[in-house]
């Protein structure tokens, strides 16, 4: 439903992105995962439209993003106020307004269960309320496509578990989902899909569960020749083979192992 | 659909700047320079410098594109100004050309200030800084020679801002920087590209 090809951006001859790729089902939840700065917002920026591509290609249900499309995408932004002096009413009469397929029931069922103020102005919310409140409208607006910016940012850990069940279920509904997060051990029980990104580059793309039978988790010795070495977890490697050896990574492993890379160092050694 | 959507944009505008918009708003019904000083701080705090620091972001996480905002805004701004006119303008006169006269001269003086104030912005620049600016070049452009054709004519006292010495040239001259301030916004480097 979502498929991005090539994606290029430079700020100021900085490139931010250099190649950014990949494609989210229906009904899929893509886990966009790497440091700070690598480029993981500014990809969605680049969807939303708020930064203009300077080359790739952007395609909605097959067909090019036109600016007709932001009907059927829905954002949870980094920056989470969006209208500080504006109530909750007021989101919930603008996202109302401007998403046809608003689904009014969701939203009150929601806004019921977590307690949230309607007549409280935006600002006044915690940060953990206003991520919630986001997450609601985002999941009301009846969007086909979410972009997620790290969506269970500063919530309770019971409201994240059920944040994050939400999130699955809306994608269950045949939905396409982007998550853009940190907590990549949170990811790993909701999301289908990773896409590594490191440099502006998105450097592993896979199923979740294809990344886990592709690669290993081995000792030094272990490393045999038909083994892809791809990077340190502590002590250990990680390796990318069809053959039976080590045990398997958890999606943690996977992502540590590809953002280290290959050079160990230790700080304390002169 | 366009007016259900220009509807909530005005509403945000309105409630996130409801003082500004309630002190100059009052401002305006005092007719001659006090509404002209109305009018140059609404043309530059209406859009311009949600721009300058970025807060126009906001409505582009949401289905909306810069074209929009733009037009909504100025529309927003007109109707305010030409409303307040409306509003005061029996108790100023009576005259009819009077009062086109002069609904023209302040609806020209509202779309140059705020297309120079947000052709700033967009430029990385201060609005009200080049606003000014601008006032100040105008004032001295427009100080010598005269509008009639003779040794001393000045044509750029014919669309000059402040002089308007023709109103439907000064008008045409304030379409024309409307769209190259609407071209410098919706073009630009950042944001929606549409």
């Amino acid at each position: 439903m979502l498929k991005i090809n090539s994606l290029r951006k430079k700020f100021n001859d900085k490139f931010i992105l250099t190649n950014v790729s990949f494609e989210i089902k229906p009904g899929e939840i893509l886990a966009l995962v790497g440091p700070n700065g690598a480029g993981k917002t500014t990809t969605i920026n680049c969807i939303t439209g708020i930064v203009k591509k300077d080359e790739g290609e952007i395609f909605i249900m097959e067909q090019p993003l036109q600016k007709k499309d932001k009907i059927k995408i829905a954002v949870v932004p980094e920056e989470r106020n969006i209208f500080p002096k504006l109530s909750g009413e007021d989101y919930r009469k603008i996202w109302s307004n401007v998403y046809p397929k608003w689904d009014e029931n969701i939203f009150e069922k929601l806004i019921n269960k977590y307690n949230l103020p309607l007549s409280e102005k935006f600002d006044k919310y915690s940060i953990g309320m206003k991520t919630l409140f986001l997450v609601i409208l985002a999941v009301s607006s009846g969007a086909e496509i979410l972009l997620l910016d790290e969506p269970t940012q500063h919530l309770d850990p019971t409201v994240r578990l059920e944040i994050m069940n939400l999130i699955r279920e809306y994608a269950d509904l045949g939905k396409s989902i982007l998550v853009s997060s940190h907590e990549i051990f949170e990811l790993e029980e909701y999301a289908d899909s990773i896409a590594i990104i490191k440099n502006g580059k998105i450097i592993f793309y896979n199923g979740i569960d294809s990344a886990k039978e592709q690669h290993r988790v081995v000792e030094d010795s272990s490393v045999t020749k038909e083994s892809e070495i791809i990077g340190l977890i502590g002590k250990k490697l990680l390796v990318k083979t069809e053959q039976n050896i080590g045990r398997f990574p958890n999606l943690n492993e996977i992502v540590v192992g590809y953002l280290s890379g290959k050079i160990r160092e230790n700080i304390f050694e002169n | 659909m366009y007016i259900k959507r220009m509807e909530i944009v005005w509403e945000k505008l309105l409630k996130e700047k409801l003082g500004v918009f309630f002190i100059f708003t009052l401002l305006l019904l005092i007719p001659n320079s006090i509404r002209l000083l109305s009018i140059f701080f609404l043309a530059n705090l209406i859009l311009p410098s949600d721009v300058k620091q970025k807060r126009d972001i906001s409505f582009y996480y949401l289905p909306f594109s810069k074209g929009e905002i733009f037009l909504y805004t100025l529309a927003l701004l007109l109707l305010l100004v030409t409303s307040a006119h409306f509003l005061t303008f029996g108790f100023i006169s009576n005259s009819l050309y009077y009062f086109l006269n002069s609904l023209l001269y302040i609806t020209n003086f509202a779309i140059i200030i705020f297309s120079i104030s947000m052709l700033a912005v967009s430029n990385g620049l201060d609005n009200f800084g080049i606003t000014i600016i601008f006032l100040i070049i105008d004032s001295i452009l427009s100080h010598f020679g005269s509008i009639t054709l003779d040794k001393n004519f000045n044509p750029y006292k014919l669309i000059s801002i402040t002089v308007q010495g023709n109103k439907f040239l000064t008008l045409l001259f304030a379409f024309v920087i409307l769209y190259f301030a609407f071209k410098a916004y919706v073009g630009g480097d950042t944001y929606v590209e549409n």
